[in-house]
């Protein structure tokens, strides 16, 4: 039985590798994960954040603010995902919505 | 499904409806989540969260007098997003006469409208923000 | 068969999880606790409009942002099954008090993380009451 939140996923495994947070309130961040504890509470070292476009906050710009090293609040972590792999594509839905 | 009986359960209304719509899976009931999404489907088991579980439920979209079901399956919904769980009268109309049922990609098209004229009028009040119109 | 029962055994299914702010994770359940946080693998994001996308491997989703999962149809055929195994193994007992047997399976799911020697030792230490405690959650279960 999985009760623990580190059982659900073993951050040890992304230690000193790239991630991609995003935070409850919509911001995002990346960074290389240094460490982290139990509650989610994250240190990001060479954080940057990835800017939101000012008329619209849901949509993700190219525009960066760089952070440095910071700790990211457990709480706000929304979701925690490897940058590497993860890329921006086309509609893969297309097709079968087509099909 | 052995339930020792209302007696002793305190969310008499919500297991009993769970009691009949596991022996007749045909009560619907209708959900409304709160970013206003109707879901209408046989509700399956809950827990102390309200966490729901609708099976064979469907999304009713309503654009004006157009609506459209779409089926969807199997959701877990969970609790804190739930605005209102209703039961709907199988011998009753859902819907006044006047709405249409539309095709999903009508709905679709009708709810892009819709969306897009939201987004406009919002625009043009921000621009004419500086008129102080409040 | 509580809703969470049914998310454990979604595990390995593919399923969609919208959160609150609209954005949809379409991927493969690798595994999920009691607060809802969820591992998904083989993951396509999608934005809230549904006009970007984006692939990620795996992504780690924490339990109270999500607004609802659709998972197969199947699964709640399969989860049937599964408590219907359970009940072969241990003879039920009589199920009574569900209302608050409820709030105190997810208890019992807890502590069963920190192991199941601990659990054992828990129940016996409790002298009568913890298998009344373990044949109030597991009655319920077989009983639907």
């Amino acid at each position: 039985m999985s009760g623990r939140k580190e059982t659900v996923l073993d951050l040890a495994r992304f230690v000193d590798k790239g991630v991609s947070v995003k935070l409850s309130g919509g911001r995002q961040v990346t960074g290389t994960l240094k460490g982290y504890d139990q509650l989610l509470n994250l240190v990001l070292d060479e954080a940057v954040e990835s800017l939101r476009d000012q008329d619209d906050p849901l949509k993700i710009t190219e525009q960066t603010r760089f952070l440095g090293l910071i700790v990211c609040r457990g709480t706000a972590v929304m979701l925690v995902a490897p940058t590497d792999g993860t890329d921006e594509i086309p509609n893969p839905f297309l097709q079968a919505e087509g099909a | 499904m052995s339930w020792a009986g209302p007696d002793n359960f305190p969310s008499t209304s919500l297991a009993d409806n769970l009691d009949s719509s596991c022996l007749a899976t045909t009560e619907k009931l209708l959900v409304v989540l709160r970013d206003g999404r109707k879901l209408i489907g046989v509700l399956r088991s809950f827990d102390q969260f309200a966490n729901l579980v609708l099976q064979n439920a469907s999304e009713r979209i309503i654009v004006g007098d157009l609506f459209c079901d779409l089926p969807l399956g199997l959701y877990i919904i969970r609790g804190e997003n739930v605005v209102l769980l209703g039961e709907l009268d199988p011998l009753k109309e859902e819907l006044p006469l006047s709405m249409v049922r539309v095709k999903a990609a009508e709905i679709k098209q009708a709810q892009k409208a819709e969306q897009d004229a939201t987004e406009l009028k919002g625009t043009m009040r921000k621009r004419m923000e500086f008129l102080d119109l409040d | 068969m509580l809703p969470l029962s049914l998310l454990k055994t979604a595990q390995g299914h593919p399923m969609l999880v919208e959160l609150k702010n609209g954005e949809t994770y379409n991927g493969h359940l690798v595994n999920c606790d009691t607060w809802m946080n969820i591992h998904l693998r083989e993951v396509i994001c999608t934005s809230k409009d549904g006009d970007r996308f984006w692939r990620m491997p795996e992504c780690y989703i924490r339990g109270n942002t999500i607004k609802y999962l659709r998972v197969p149809d199947e699964v709640i055929d399969k989860v049937q099954e599964e408590t219907a195994k359970r009940s072969d193994r241990k003879p039920a007992v009589s199920g009574r008090g569900r209302g608050r047997g409820r709030g105190e399976e997810v208890v019992a799911k807890e502590r069963g993380g920190h192991g199941g020697y601990q659990e054992d030792r828990g129940r016996g230490g409790r002298g009568g009451r913890g298998p009344g405690r373990g044949g109030k959650g597991g009655g319920r279960g077989r009983g639907q």
